[in-house]
This record gives C-alpha cells, structure tokens and sequence, in this order.
C-alpha cells in the first residue's frame, strides 16, 4: 500500500480576512492544528481549504514568513546565525506591542511551537525587570486584590521581592 | 487616573484568554525572581509559578547571600512538588554552603531535572546526581580561583546524559593510575567540554562521543605543565576543538576515522617555545585524518614560529584526508597578508597532499 509523494503539493489556507495563503507541506506539518486537518479522513490536499476563521491574513503571514526563514536557514553555519538573529530581531521591531499579543494568539491556536518559544521569549524580554504596573497593562489584567490582600501577596512572598521598589 | 483605568479595561482580554500554559511558557523564560514577582498581578497569577518547569537562580539580583539562600529554599519548598523539573540553574560567585547545595540538588535530581547549569564555588556533589536518570545536559563551573578545586569522581556514571561542561574541576585518580578515566561509563555522551582542568593525566575514553571542546583560560606556564597529557579514547569523534592556552599534549589510541571539523585556536607566550613546540606537534599528529581545519590568526602566529625550524616540520603528520583549511585573520593579527598565510600552511601541509585554503579578514 506504498503511496507514492506527490511532488509540489501545497496546503490552502483562508483566514479571517483575505485570500487563500498557499504553504508547502513541509511548513504546514509545523502548525499542529493544520496538521491535524490534513490527517483527517475527509481532507483532500487538491481542493480542501482549510478555513482559520481565528487568524487573520496579517497573522498567519507573519508565521509562515517566520517559519519559511528559519526552516531554510537551519543546521548551517556561523554566519547564518548571525543573520538569522538580524531577522528575527526585524520581524520584531515591527511589532507592535498589541499586534505581537495578537500574533501570541494565533500561534497559540494554530499550535505552532518554533514560533509560541520565540514568542514568548520575546515577551519575557520585554516584561523582565519591568513594574508591576507596566506587566499588568501589558497583559491587560486586571487587578482583582483588594489592597490588602495585595499587601498580604507581598509580605508572604517578602523573599521574592527583596530589593524591588514599590511602584 | 480615570484615563489610565479607562485604557487598561480597553486593553483587557487581549491575553487574558491564553491559556495558563502560554502565560506558564513566559513565565518559564523569566528569571525566577521576576517570575514569582507576578503573583501580585491578579488572583489568576497568584499560584501559577508554582507550575514553573524553569528555574533560574542569579544571586546578583539579591543585596546579600543570606537572602539569596532563602530565596532558594522558598521556591524549592513553595512550589508546586507534583511538577516536574525541566530547566535549572543556579549561579552563585561565593561559596554556597555545601548543606543548601546538597539538599538544593537532592531536590533537582528528586524532580526529574533534564538541564542543569551550576555555577558556583563548590568542592564536590551529593552522589545523586551521577546516578540521575532524567538528566540529559549538565554544566558546572566552580567559580573558586583558589586552588581548592571540585573533585569529582573517577568514574562519572551519568546514564544519561548527552552533554556535559566541566569548568575548573578536577577528578579523583586512583594512586596506581597515570591519567584519570571518568568518562569510560557515560554511555549516552555526544558533548563534552573540558575547561580549566589541570590534570597531570587525563583519558577521555569513550565510544559515543562526537564533539569534544579543551579550552585553558589561564596561562599556565611552568615547564611541568608541558608534560600534562589528554589521551583520547574516542572512535566516533567527529568535532575537535581547543581553545585559550596551549598546555596539554595530546594523544589518541584510536585513528579518529570519522574526525570532520577541527577548530584550533590557541595560544602561548613565546616564553619556552622549544617544550611549547612539541606540545604543539602532538595535536597536529592527533589531527592526522581532519577534513576541514579551521586555524584562528594566534595559532597561526605560533605555527608561524614553529614551523620557521626546518627541523620541525620534518616531525608534521601527512593529513591525507584534509578537504580544507579556513584562516581567520583577526584585525590585529601579526600576520596580515595572504602570501604569509599560504607560506604557513605550505609548511603545515609539507607531508600532506594539496588542500585548499580560505583566507577569512
């Protein structure tokens, strides 16, 4: 029952907004949630579009730009990392704070993980050291402790918080 | 203040709906302190570090010791215990008392720890840890400069572990041995780095390992240091690579057939040279079949001087299998012009069949 590959097979996928995004196989078997849709029995690679009623054409473009990138420049040499870190530090400067939570969101539901790690690198470094405050906003949490309950958090975990000023 | 309320509740909801596991996977990429700082965000926050898989323990960002060692013990005995353990380390520049260290490692190796970096000053780990089943990457240095030194066991054990860094750690040598042998039993070895560690007599016995690292930071200069030896036992290496000080000769009782990448970049002062010189011929033999060598600007510089002597270069090894050499030249080095280069390495290669060479500025 050996089945032959057929070469140049491509993956449609239509998100939110816009037009059917082409992507090749070997890109769409790292979005788990995609994967899951080609296993399926009713799946049939030349017609079946795959719909991503959750991302937007914006989103889902940024991943597989990401992903194109760093599938290529895999397992070579000094050099390429170099400008592999250029890249990924350019695809971050065009973030902003609110379109890199949204991206946050579609690699999280297209299951993707290369991208959720460097993702959520990316927000570790934004949010290390900073207030309390800024982490909150950032987030959008809402403050749910009454003052003294946060008081409370503070003195229990006085350890954790040794040589942090208050905001 | 009505402003910023009303721009926080507009902001709201755009990551509040990820999954605890996302905001966990940030959390994880936090050093631990700030990571644990969170719970004061909102009730959501308030336990989920003690989920963290990663824990990264810095003692810089703590005023004194005592508060760093508190710190620790808090997290190990707060967190959640039925969750595994990833990713730990653990950095300290003074001296830990060996009680917290032990009990801090119990407790890692107890928790199924895969990663572990220890850089701290330490003169020896509980037992458990060189029976540990779960680790698979393990780096110590000891941060000592005193001459009192971590000493690790002859026989290391580790079933499994793929990589292993050891900076500035010596091993037990039984009396009637010339060279210690700890890695004989590392069945799982791919990786090893050896840095700083002054053995008279070093094996590196081992049938899996493929990429070996020997680095010296200090200049070691005395003329028994010339006799210091590592003797390989290694049949599948496949990457070579020294760097910082030129000290040990090296050797190898097997031919190293599979040996691809060597990069060797070390240096010596010129104090000594003849000893030096000999030192240096050893690695060359242990080189023999390389298919690319890449030579930094300083090791060029001392091949330079050794292979001015007509004498030596009758010693060099022929590398039949050489596909290539890189040089590096530094901005700063002494040797600057490609005819130099090529010169150097037609000495280098007298023995051996032509090769290209890449000349790197």
């Amino acid at each position: 029952m050996a089945k032959t590959p057929e070469p140049k097979r491509t993956i449609s996928l239509k998100p939110c907004d816009g037009d059917v995004i082409e992507v090749s196989p070997m890109i769409a078997k790292q979005m788990q949630t995609i994967q899951s849709f080609i296993e399926d029995d009713s799946f049939i690679a030349t017609t079946t579009i795959i719909p991503l009623p959750n991302v937007t054409a914006f989103q889902l473009s940024k991943i597989i730009d990401y992903l194109n990138y760093h599938s290529n420049s895999k397992a070579v040499a000094d050099n390429v990392k170099e400008s592999t870190k250029k890249f990924d530090e350019e695809f971050l400067k065009e973030l902003e704070h609110d379109k890199l939570k949204e991206l946050l969101h579609a690699a999280n539901y297209l299951n993707v993980k290369e991208v959720l790690d460097f993702l959520c690198q990316a927000v570790a470094d934004l949010i290390q050291d900073k207030s309390v405050k800024f982490v909150r906003k950032f987030f959008g949490v809402v403050n749910d402790y009454s003052v003294e309950e946060e008081e409370d958090i503070r003195r229990t975990h006085a350890w954790a918080f040794e040589g942090v000023e208050e905001d | 203040m009505s402003r910023r309320k009303h721009s926080e509740i507009e902001s709201k909801d755009l990551l509040s709906d990820l999954p605890d596991s996302i905001l966990l996977h940030v959390l994880n990429f936090l050093r631990t302190k700030h990571a644990v700082q969170t719970s004061v965000l909102s009730m959501r926050w308030e336990h989920l570090w003690k989920r963290l898989t990663n824990l990264k323990f810095d003692s810089s960002h703590f005023p004194t010791s005592t508060h760093f060692t508190e710190f620790v013990s808090s997290i190990l005995s707060n967190r959640d215990n039925s969750i595994s353990l990833q990713n730990v380390s653990l950095r300290h520049p003074d001296y830990f008392s060996p009680e917290i260290l032990q009990s801090f490692i119990e407790y890692v190796v107890s928790h199924g720890i895969q990663h572990l970096t220890l850089d701290t000053k330490f003169t020896e780990l509980p037992p458990c840890i060189f029976s540990c089943r779960s680790l698979t990457f393990l780096k110590i240095s000891n941060l000592s400069t005193s001459l009192r030194k971590t000493i690790l066991p002859e026989s290391l054990g580790f079933p499994a572990l793929k990589t292993l860094h050891l900076d500035n750690v010596g091993f037990i040598t039984s009396d009637d041995n010339e060279y210690a042998e700890p890695f004989s039993t590392c069945n799982m070895l791919t990786t090893l780095v050896i840095a700083n560690s002054f053995e008279k007599g070093l094996r590196v016995y081992n049938s899996s390992l493929t990429s070996l690292t020997i680095s010296t930071s200090h200049q070691y200069d005395h003329e028994e240091a010339h006799s210091y030896k590592i003797a390989l036992s290694t049949p599948r290496l496949s990457s070579l690579e020294t760097n910082g000080y030129l000290v040990y000769q090296l050797s190898s009782t097997c031919n190293l057939l599979h040996l691809e990448d060597v990069n060797f970049d070390v240096t010596c002062s010129f104090r000594n040279f003849p000893s030096k010189s000999s030192v240096l011929i050893t690695w060359l033999h242990v080189f023999t079949n390389v298919r690319t060598m890449a030579i930094s600007s300083k090791t060029l510089e001392m091949l330079n001087v050794l292979l001015f002597h007509p004498s030596k270069r009758t010693n060099l090894p022929c590398f039949s299998r050489l596909k290539s050499i890189k040089v590096e030249l530094g901005s700063l080095s002494r040797i600057s012009s490609d005819m130099e280069v090529n010169r150097i390495i037609e000495y280098l290669l007298e023995n051996s069949p032509p090769t290209s060479v890449d000349i790197y500025h």
